[in-house]
């Protein structure tokens, strides 16, 4: 037991100073705000003006220092229509790149866990591999191709060039020249389920895989057709691995600021970007951790809702089986 | 035991160098902002070490010299940090009797707002925003702000996601002050950018270079330093620095209150001021130099006529310093966002 308890000393020190501490900061300036320092103007005796400090301290200096102080400023300011209405964007772009995860990603993870699917590892490689090359090289590729002087368009301009009756059909119809297919909510959604599409393949995948084999063979020879067993054992079954995956896309969907920025052209800005402003260009700190702790919030009582949901899945499964 | 030995052994070595067997100077810079042969040849003829570290914002840099954890001798910061940083008891006023080059700078370029005295700063390079453009896409070259109002080039137009700079033009465009802090100003610019979103394809910032590289848009807000670039890369590019006067920016030489060795960094200030020196790190460099005996060297008339360096006089005239706004940087901030927010 004392050898065990050892163990744990490393991940706990880890957990302390790069978890528990930064969390306390976060906290800490998210509650507070900068304000100058006070003083008071006074004359020295030679007659010279001077600036004094609360704590008695004089200089010949206007002083410049600032000071943290406890406040809620930062909260009344998070909640302007400003910033809320970002939130509301982010949330809703963050749900639908999750939903689109999921109605790719399932039929994906079902037809790679089939028993007559030939060389899952394979496949399963292919979909991984990607995720191994880093996310900016990916979105850049994204906007190369997609760009008013990109490949996709100079493709369609060929295109137009070599078949006149396209060309006509497409101006006829008032597009432009170029077709612009970055810089609009889409882009970004595209470049967001583009990134996190394996984080959901991956977990329901690993759960339809477990899933006992025995129980569809049951089914089947109790008479239920192949879309009645898929709808009362296979899908029942991956319901774990597709909440996990909700979670494993949601929450890096609604925290994201840099495939916003590339792909939306800064004109789609979510509240990943307004963070990330405070703590670059603007440098508030404080505003900028009230609002990380506002997305905190949120994503809790999002994962908090998805927790009780397979809570009371489980409940009902051990019912049925019973 | 033995260890021990060992290691106060190294550590001694290891700081014999630090003790004074050469005389150093460290510099602080923006990062690929000097010709590195500079530095050696700095090295040969004064014998003093050069240990040179870079940043990449005016923040970093002021964060560190703040903390003061760190001794620099040299720096390199912006006017409005120049300005904060005198506010702020961080710099040293330099002695001019030990900086004979300074009569190579042009002195219309000293005393600017941020350094009023000319006391804190020698100034490094300079520019401006401007709007660059595609000669082969616009039916005729700006010459006013109001282009970025133009509705010929709807989805066509590049800006800046920078609050300070592009609420700078917006400010400029409405007629007020481009340190105004007036809210009633502010919110003027607020809705003239409001107005002019649903014609900006994009607010950029780095990536403005490879898109207007690409052709991507036909005119963008830019920074001359980053026209200078594109123009190189492209011959279809062009820049101005529109008639109603812009953000003129400043990067200035100072030594920071704490230095070790004033001496060293004296010796290297005058150094960066000499004609020959200055005119190699503007080749490399790439921005607009007050240096005149630099730009004598290196041939007036080749210098000015690209318009990044040479903006009509009558122009610069009209070109303003951002001021250090302190607390109201935040309104600012404010505005932007609600600016990008709209939709």
């Amino acid at each position: 037991m004392g050898k065990n308890k050892a163990l744990v000393v490393p991940f706990a020190l880890w957990a302390v100073i790069f978890i528990v501490v930064p969390l306390c900061l976060i906290v800490w300036y998210g509650v507070t705000v900068e304000v100058p320092v006070a003083y008071t103007e006074i004359t020295l005796e030679d007659g010279t003006p001077a600036y004094q400090l609360e704590d008695g301290t004089v200089t010949a200096e206007r002083p410049w220092q600032k000071k943290a102080v406890v406040s809620f400023d930062n909260f009344r300011r998070m909640l302007e229509p400003t910033y809320l209405k970002l939130l509301v964007r982010s949330l809703r772009i963050a749900l639908i790149t999750t939903l689109i995860c999921l109605l790719l990603g399932y039929p994906v993870a079902l037809i790679l866990s089939g028993r007559d699917f030939k060389h899952p590892a394979l496949w399963l490689m292919l979909i991984i591999l990607p995720m191994w090359m880093n996310f900016l090289l990916r979105t850049y590729s994204w906007m190369s191709i997609l760009e008013n002087s990109g490949i996709l368009n100079s493709w369609i301009s060929a295109l137009r060039e070599a078949v006149p009756a396209i060309d006509t059909w497409l101006t006829d119809r008032g597009v432009g020249k170029r077709i612009i297919f970055l810089y609009n909510e889409n882009a970004v959604i595209l470049g967001m389920v583009y990134n996190y599409l394996s984080f959901m393949i991956m977990p329901i995948y690993t759960v339809i895989e477990k899933t006992d084999r025995s129980l569809l063979e049951a089914a089947a020879d109790l008479g239920a057709s192949p879309v009645k067993s898929f709808l009362r054992v296979t899908l029942p079954y991956s319901l774990p691995g597709v909440l996990e995956g909700v979670t494993m896309v949601f929450v890096p969907a609604v925290t994201t600021f840099v495939i916003s920025q590339l792909m939306g052209g800064g004109k789609v800005p979510l509240i990943g970007d307004i963070i990330q402003n405070q703590f670059g260009k603007s440098s508030d700190w404080h505003f900028g951790a009230t609002l990380s702790l506002l997305v905190m919030v949120v994503v809790l009582a999002f994962m908090g809702a998805l927790r009780h949901m397979d809570r009371e899945d489980e409940a009902r499964k051990e019912v049925r089986i019973l | 035991m033995k260890k021990t030995i060992w290691l106060a052994l190294t550590l001694a070595l290891l700081s014999l160098p630090l003790a004074g067997l050469a005389e150093s100077i460290s510099v602080y810079n923006w990062g690929d902002y000097i010709e590195p042969q500079v530095l050696e040849i700095f090295e040969q003829e004064t014998g003093i070490e050069v240990i040179y570290e870079t940043f990449e914002t005016n923040e970093d840099m002021y964060a560190k010299i703040a903390m003061g954890g760190s001794s620099y001798d040299v720096i390199i910061p912006s006017d409005y940090m120049v300005e904060r940083m005198i506010q702020e008891g961080l710099l040293q006023k330099i002695n001019w009797d030990n900086i004979p080059n300074i009569a190579n700078i042009d002195p219309r370029f000293l005393h600017e707002s941020y350094d009023p005295d000319a006391a804190y700063s020698v100034p490094y390079t300079w520019g401006t925003m401007g709007i660059l453009y595609n000669t082969q896409m616009v039916d005729e070259a700006p010459t006013s702000w109001q282009t970025l109002m133009d509705e010929t080039y709807t989805m066509d137009m590049l800006m800046l996601n920078s609050p300070r700079d592009t609420l700078g033009i917006a400010l400029i465009m409405c007629g007020h002050d481009i340190n105004s802090t007036d809210p009633a100003d502010l919110e003027d610019a607020k809705n003239l950018l409001i107005e002019q979103k649903p014609m900006v394809l994009a607010y950029v910032v780095d990536e403005v270079k490879d898109k207007m590289i690409a052709g991507e848009a036909s005119v963008a807000l830019v920074w001359s330093g980053d026209a200078t670039f594109c123009m190189s890369e492209s011959d279809e590019l062009d820049y101005v620095v529109p008639q109603e006067g812009s953000n003129i920016f400043y990067d200035s030489i100072c030594i920071p209150a704490n230095a070790r060795n004033v001496s060293g960094a004296e010796k290297f200030i005058d150094f960066l001021c000499r004609a020959d020196i200055a005119a190699m790190n503007y080749e490399y460099v790439g921005y607009a130099i007050p240096n005149t005996a630099a730009i004598e060297l290196l041939g007036e008339e080749e210098y000015n006529a690209s318009p990044v360096n040479n903006p009509p006089q009558e122009v610069l005239d009209k070109c303003q310093v951002f001021q250090y706004l302190g607390e109201d940087t935040r309104l600012y901030d404010q505005v932007w966002t609600e600016v990008i927010s709209e939709f």
